[in-house]
């Protein structure tokens, strides 16, 4: 295994929503560590938690959030900073220039009033990227012609409308890499796209991986996504995580309840199953969370001190981590 | 830009049809009512019988109502008809006033320019106050200045736009002279229609600084209730496209507060230039009281008089104007959609 | 709570309090103000100021020291005034000409409270319910005053439409009569400025009596009404059978009030009544075809006479071939003219009207005897159902030979005395038959600054605004019309509508009949209060045939029209004067029938001096004035007789189709102000440069008929367009500018003939 050097680092991530039914605990307690120049993936069901603790890695997270505590730090080549304490307008430059995001839904994430290259043009020229905006423009075909995008010249003047869901996803990847950053935060970037535009726009995202050297934090809920994309993944399940490790190791060898029930639900090209099974019970509210380990009225495995305790994660095997009472005392 | 050209054309045309529609339908409408003008106009119950007669053949109230109707039409095309009540040519009356090149004897601007003058002040008002109103409420959400706003808005929406205007006399007039109520300030000649433009083109500021002083309250006390809507408008389509996708993702790109309020605000625009379209027809209508508060010899006043009189020719020239006024404000908010929204296709 | 929820409460506190806050501001702002308010404009009222003389184009007017007695004034008429610190010619007291004169236009009486309360204005027409607003309020030294107890002849009045049941019974219209409530109407409707009126002439109007006539009024309301039950009783109808709509038109808040209040007290005596409102148009279509139950209506008389009440509310359309008058001492002279009398006992005479024919016998003695008696022309009387209200018949559908013979024979008589009686019957007829039920006439109520002097009143014509003056130390105040003031020069009013029209020829109302009284001269004219008499005016001197079928009027030498238009001026002679009265006949306006009903334009002329100095030595004419009547037979002993010295510019000829008396009171009335031919043809596209070749053709005013081929009719003539905006006249003051609906500005007319007049009032000298 190679060496991981670390280029972001989120300690204790807690994130709570305050609406008018209760509190949302949403993130109790996230850890992990992203190693530079990997995929990194995060995987669980819709409500886990995952798209809440990307956008808190660069405090994005819309009222009624709030980040209650925790520490995300990034390592640049200057040192070390935490990017929750880091003041508004430092970490407004890191946002999109360092640290870029892609979006799930590419039509809503671009203004459907302003043209696709005016919008490339404005987040370089926001980020004095480029010194003024004639150069911009030009600069924005290449953005284009850099994501694969055919006829450029022409498209850098369209309008969102006027492009196809995978010519929109392309343009919102140019304008995360405009800036050549060096973190991408793919949200399901393919969740809204056929399954041939899903190849076509992943296979570009490993290409511009391996030639910009970039690191990937991708969210997903595609178990078949990890296999093929990701070095390292983490399994969230309620607003916690219950896995850690490879892709190697955690297809291979799950070892949460939960991460088996996941692996035996979808078909997993790595090994052979005979039927697929659902995973009994529903994700729990979070207002009222259950007591101790979140996942337990769902487990087979349930012990009393599972009801009781919250479990930690722990390295069963080098980098791999679970969050268990199987396998803690 | 063709395809825009061919729709402003084909729009253009559907004018015709529709101001022929407008006021045929107000032409029959006041021809159902069992009344003869002719005697009213003639002076009353003072009248002779010889001069009502010889108005009515003028006027062709004699004859049926569909030869009348041409009639007035065709007069009115030609600006050859003459108000029973006011004796001034219909157009001379609402647009090229009547003063004839001669100084002093009435108005070198039309009824419908003082009007149009202060309903354009009255918008700016609404433009001015209200959509900024609006996004600070929107930007506030539920803060002390959003609630106070929201009500203020309410409030301004319920209040009688006279007793607004006595109010406000009493404050500007009677407490402390700022303000004038009466006469009307014009410059020397007429170039652009509004007088306050035209001013300012011949150098005459302090005619300018004038008009102004005389409309500027009279033109809040009008666009008063206007300000409060397009606030609570604002507020609403402001908040629904701040929570937008496009802006979340703005703000991870790193974009700055006002370059999203830029997306927002423009996104925001359309259901706002609908109302405001809608405004600038309804503050056309809305202008009798707060003209004949503040003595302002306007269209609202004399299209009182004419429904009140049954003054035919200037009704259905009245009725003309405020129709093609609407189809212009709302050809101009759809061609303004146009600019707005690249989405939106003729 | 959350802080949302408490900044939203607060919120809606703020704006609680904020609402608060204006509803306070508003409360004072309707109080009435007891202390002196001063407005920032007011100039310093010390009369220590020095005089300047300055050529500044700014109407400032600069107090005189106490020592000189004359005001020095600069204007922005071409030459500035010089000052004077010597007492000059005339020591007259201490007076500010009216040099200008301007109506600020507000139809909300709301501003025009505030205009009058700030000093923008010195007089402003209040609704009566806001005098007690504005009466006492102070500025300085001065405070508005408010003049009360004239009594106005116009009158407002209920109309019965006798043609319809129960209205065709006079117990039952004289039990309604009784019935109305007219102190309640009196009280609530008009705040007590209104006075009762039982007869069809008012107060002032000759014809007016108290004797011999049932007063509606002298009994206690209660007792009215059993009496008018009484009388419904009498008629032996009941009321519990009728059902009718008392209506009003539109928008006239007082005749809302004044029908509910009217179908309320009805309602007591047991009739099914309800009240409804009408736009106006088609309010006057319904009551001139019949078609209504009861209508409340107001009238305002256009001249001086009886007959302009009697003729269009009284007069029932009956025609006659004869009607004839004579006075007869003894009662048994009577039945020598009438072969059935209808007797009324008039103050000083009895009146007797009946069918030509011998016969009838009277039962009284004591006063001498006025004899009335006609002959009906059935073919020429319209049948009341083919009828107009107002044209053909009054406006309750009422014909009463008896009355409508008096009608006739008062118009034709000369007589004051037998006048007088007939009209005295007349006002007795009306008040027992009540086809109309008269609620009351106005009562003048005026309220203006009292640094303003010298009002006065006259029921048909307006003031004359150089009569009027004011203290030169009264306040000057900004008007906001371009850079006008009101200072003591200035006269402003605050008021309401529109002249329709500054054509004369079409003008039928009194705001215009105001302005052509200030900017133009009639023939004749009522000076200040006068009501008995006509005074000279445009004409010097007058004399008349002995049927009154004729009139002469010599025409006022030295008479200039100022055209402020074109800076020009015109001299008038009695071309012009024909020349106008025709052209008021020729276009058919709304007035026109004053002057079509009596007097025959085309067969009118102009004379020279010399030829009517022959005309009045070949015949029998008679000149009456102050009081004397004489024969004159030169137009130096008429003019003499007149005590005129002057120069004159022709005689004016007037033929009239019949007697009628009251025709120089239509000669004062205002729409019949002099208008210069010639400005006519300078100016008026399809006329310019034909003055010479139309005048010829009409021979110089011996043939005013061929006029009608450069003069046509109605709204869209060419010379009623241009004289409808540029006006011109030879009054007093001239029309300087004007905006519609906004303002008039009235300027002192430097060229009028009569600065003389303004020399021994005020010192002036133009």
């Amino acid at each position: 295994m190679e060496m991981c050097k670390p280029i972001l680092e989120v300690r204790d991530l807690y994130v709570n929503f305050y609406t008018y039914a209760g509190i949302v605990k949403a993130i109790d307690g996230v850890s992990f560590t992203v190693c530079e120049g990997e995929t990194f993936c995060l995987v669980g069901e819709t409500g886990c938690g995952k798209t809440v603790t990307s956008r808190a890695i660069t405090r994005l997270v819309p009222e009624p959030g709030r980040i209650e505590k925790g520490e995300v730090i990034y390592y640049t080549p200057y040192g070390k900073i935490n990017l929750l304490e880091l003041p508004e307008e430092k970490l407004r430059e890191i946002r999109g220039k360092e640290i870029a995001y892609i979006f799930q839904d590419p039509a809503a994430a671009l203004d459907p009033l302003y043209t696709i290259g005016y919008q490339i043009a404005e987040t370089m020229v926001e980020h004095k990227t480029v010194s003024k905006w004639k150069e911009a423009f030009i600069k924005a075909v290449e953005v284009l012609r850099s994501v694969l995008m055919p006829d450029p010249e022409k498209r850098v003047k369209a309008y969102p409308h006027e492009l196809s869901g995978g010519m929109k996803q392309r343009s919102v990847i140019g304008i995360g890499l405009s800036n050549q950053p060096r973190i991408i935060i793919a949200d399901e970037p393919t969740s809204y796209l056929d399954v041939t535009i899903q190849a076509q726009i992943m296979d570009l995202l490993r290409k511009l991986k391996k030639e910009r050297k970039l690191t990937i934090i991708l969210i997903t809920h595609n178990m078949g996504l990890v296999a093929e994309m990701c070095d390292r993944v983490a399994v969230m399940y309620a607003g916690n995580i219950v896995e850690l490790g490879t892709v190697e190791q955690v297809f291979k060898n799950p070892l949460h309840p939960y991460t088996k029930g996941l692996l035996r639900a979808v078909p997993n090209p790595l090994t052979k199953i005979e039927k697929l099974e659902a995973i009994p019970g529903t994700v729990p509210n979070l207002i009222y969370p259950p007591p101790g380990c979140r996942f337990h009225p769902r487990c087979s495995y349930t012990m009393d001190i599972c009801k009781r305790e919250k479990p930690r994660l722990v390295e069963v095997e080098p980098g791999h981590h679970v969050a268990c009472w199987l396998y803690s005392r | 830009m063709a395809e825009l050209k061919r729709f402003l054309i084909r729009r253009l045309v559907t004018f015709i049809p529709t101001l022929i529609g407008v006021t045929l339908l107000v032409f029959i409408i006041a021809n159902l009512i069992p009344a003869d003008p002719a005697r009213a106009w003639a002076g009353g119950e003072k009248a002779s019988p010889e001069v009502i007669e010889r108005i009515r053949e003028e006027y062709h109230l004699n004859d049926p109502w569909y030869v009348q109707y041409v009639f007035l039409m065709k007069k009115l095309f030609t600006n050859d008809i003459v108000s029973p009540r006011t004796h001034n040519k219909i157009w001379d009356d609402l647009i090229f006033g009547t003063s004839q090149g001669v100084a002093g004897a009435g108005t070198k601007y039309g009824r419908f320019f003082i009007t149009l003058q202060l309903t354009l002040f009255a918008f700016l008002y609404i433009v001015f106050i209200g959509i900024p109103l609006g996004i600070l409420s929107a930007l506030k959400k539920d803060s002390l200045l959003d609630s106070t706003v929201r009500t203020l808005a309410l409030v301004g929406v319920s209040t009688p736009v006279f007793w607004l205007g006595y109010l406000l006399i009493y404050i500007f007039f009677v407490r402390f002279r700022v303000i004038e109520l009466a006469g009307f300030p014009e410059p020397t000649q007429r170039i652009t229609g509004i007088m306050v433009i035209d001013a300012l083109l011949l150098g005459e500021n302090d005619i300018a600084i004038q008009i102004i002083n005389r409309l500027a309250l009279p033109a809040f006390v009008l666009g008063f209730i206007g300000i409060g809507v397009i606030a609570r408008i604002t507020r609403n389509s402001f908040l629904e496209t701040w929570n937008a996708d496009y802006i979340e993702f703005g703000k991870a790109r790193g974009l700055r507060k006002s370059r999203l309020m830029r997306h927002a605000l423009k996104n925001a625009l359309v259901p706002i230039v609908t109302v405001l379209g809608l405004q600038f027809g309804g503050l056309l209508g809305g202008a009798p009281i707060t003209e004949t508060v503040f003595g302002i010899p306007g269209m609202g006043r004399y299209m009182v008089e004419a429904i009140r009189n049954f003054d035919y020719p200037a009704l259905i020239g009245g009725v003309l104007l405020f129709a093609l006024i609407y189809m212009l404000a709302n050809l101009i908010v759809d061609i303004a959609y146009a600019f707005i929204d690249p989405r939106v296709r003729y | 709570m959350t802080r949302k929820g408490l900044s939203k409460t607060a919120g809606i506190v703020i704006a609680v309090i904020i609402i608060i806050i204006i509803a306070i501001a508003a409360y004072y702002a309707t109080q009435k103000p007891t202390t002196t308010t001063t407005t920032p404009t007011v100039s310093s009222p010390s009369p220590t100021s020095t005089p300047t003389t300055t050529s500044t184009p700014s109407p400032t007017t600069t107090t005189q020291t106490t020592t000189s007695p004359t005001t020095t004034t600069t204007s922005p008429s071409p030459s500035p005034t010089t000052t004077s610190s010597t007492p000059t010619t005339t020591p007259k007291p201490e007076k500010a000409f009216h040099k200008r004169m301007i109506y600020i236009i507000n139809n909300d009486p709301v501003p025009r409270i505030n205009m009058l309360q700030s000093g923008t204005a010195d007089a402003a027409a209040i609704p009566l319910e806001n005098i007690p607003d504005v009466e006492g309020y102070t500025m300085g030294n001065y405070k508005i005053v408010v003049e009360k107890g004239l009594l106005e002849p116009s009158i407002v009045y209920v109309v019965l439409n006798c043609n319809k049941a129960p209205f065709n019974n006079t117990l039952v219209r004289q039990a309604l009569a009784y019935a109305v409530p007219y102190e309640v109407i009196i009280q609530t409707v008009y705040e007590g400025y209104l006075k009762p009126l039982h007869g069809i002439i008012p107060y002032g109007f000759l014809g007016y009596t108290t004797y011999n006539i049932i007063n509606y009024t002298a009994i206690p309301y209660e007792e009215r009404l059993n009496k008018a039950k009484e009388l419904l009783q009498k008629a032996g109808i009941d009321p519990t059978q009728y059902t009718f709509e008392i209506w009003y038109n539109a928008g006239n808040t007082q005749r809302e009030k004044i029908a509910t209040l009217l179908s309320e007290s009805w309602g007591r005596l047991g009739f099914k009544t309800s009240t409804r409102s009408l736009e106006w148009p088609v309010y006057l279509s319904k009551v001139e075809n019949g078609e209504f139950d009861v209508y409340i209506i107001g009238w305002a008389p256009d001249y001086l006479d009886p007959d302009n009440y009697v003729g269009p509310l009284f007069y029932g359309g009956t025609k006659f071939k004869e009607v004839n008058v004579v006075e007869v001492q003894s009662p048994g002279d009577v039945g020598k003219y009438v072969k059935n009398a209808v007797v009324f006992d008039t103050e000083k005479y009895y009146v007797v009207v009946g069918e030509k024919g011998t016969g009838a016998s009277v039962s009284v003695s004591g006063k001498p005897f006025i004899v009335v008696s006609y002959i009906v022309d059935e073919d020429k009387t319209k049948p009341i159902e083919n009828s107009t209200g107002f044209v053909d018949i009054d406006p309750a559908f009422y014909r009463n030979t008896t009355v409508d013979a008096l009608a006739i024979a008062g118009r034709r008589e000369a007589n004051p005395e037998i006048r007088e009686a007939i009209y005295n019957a007349l006002f007795q007829a009306s008040n027992r038959e009540v086809p109309i039920i008269l609620l009351g006439q106005y009562v003048l109520v005026r309220p203006y600054w009292n640094w303003l002097h010298g009002r006065y009143y006259h029921p048909t014509l307006a003031e004359r605004y150089d009569l009027l003056w004011e203290d030169p130390g009264a306040p000057t105040v900004n008007t906001g019309i371009k850079d006008y003031v009101n200072d003591p020069n200035t006269y402003v009013v605050a008021t309401i509508g529109w002249p329709d029209t500054f054509d004369p020829a079409f003008n039928y109302e009194t705001f215009g009949w105001a302005i052509f009284h200030n900017i133009g001269d009639t023939l004749v004219t009522y000076w200040k209060e006068e009501t008995k008499e006509v005074s000279p005016d445009l004409a010097v001197a007058w004399v008349h045939n002995k049927d009154s079928t004729e009139w002469y009027f010599v025409i006022r030498g030295g008479v200039k029209a100022y055209d402020p238009w074109h800076n020009k001026v015109y001299n008038i002679t009695a071309l012009d004067m024909l020349f106008t009265i025709w052209r008021v006949a020729r276009l058919e306006g709304d007035p026109s029938w004053m002057v079509t009903e009596f007097i025959d334009t085309n067969n009118s002329k102009v004379y020279t001096e010399e030829e009517f100095d022959q005309i009045l030595k070949n015949n029998e004419l008679i000149a009456e004035y102050k009081g004397q009547s004489k024969v004159v037979k030169s137009l130096d002993e008429l003019l003499d007789f007149f005590g005129y010295k002057g120069k004159t510019a022709g005689v004016l000829y007037i033929k009239l189709y019949y007697p009628y008396g009251p025709i120089l009171s239509i000669l004062a009335d205002p729409f019949l102000m002099v208008i210069p031919a010639q400005y006519l043809f300078d100016n008026v596209d399809q006329l310019k440069g034909k003055y010479e070749e139309a005048m010829n053709a009409a021979e110089w005013g011996k043939n005013p008929s061929a006029w009608a081929k450069y003069i046509g009719k109605g709204e869209q003539e060419p010379t009623h367009q241009y004289l409808h905006k540029f006006p011109v006249g030879t009054g007093p003051y001239y029309v300087k500018e004007y905006v519609e609906g906004s303002h008039i500005v009235l300027e002192y007319n430097p060229y009028y003939w009569n600065t003389t007049l303004w020399e021994n009032l005020y010192g002036f000298k133009p």
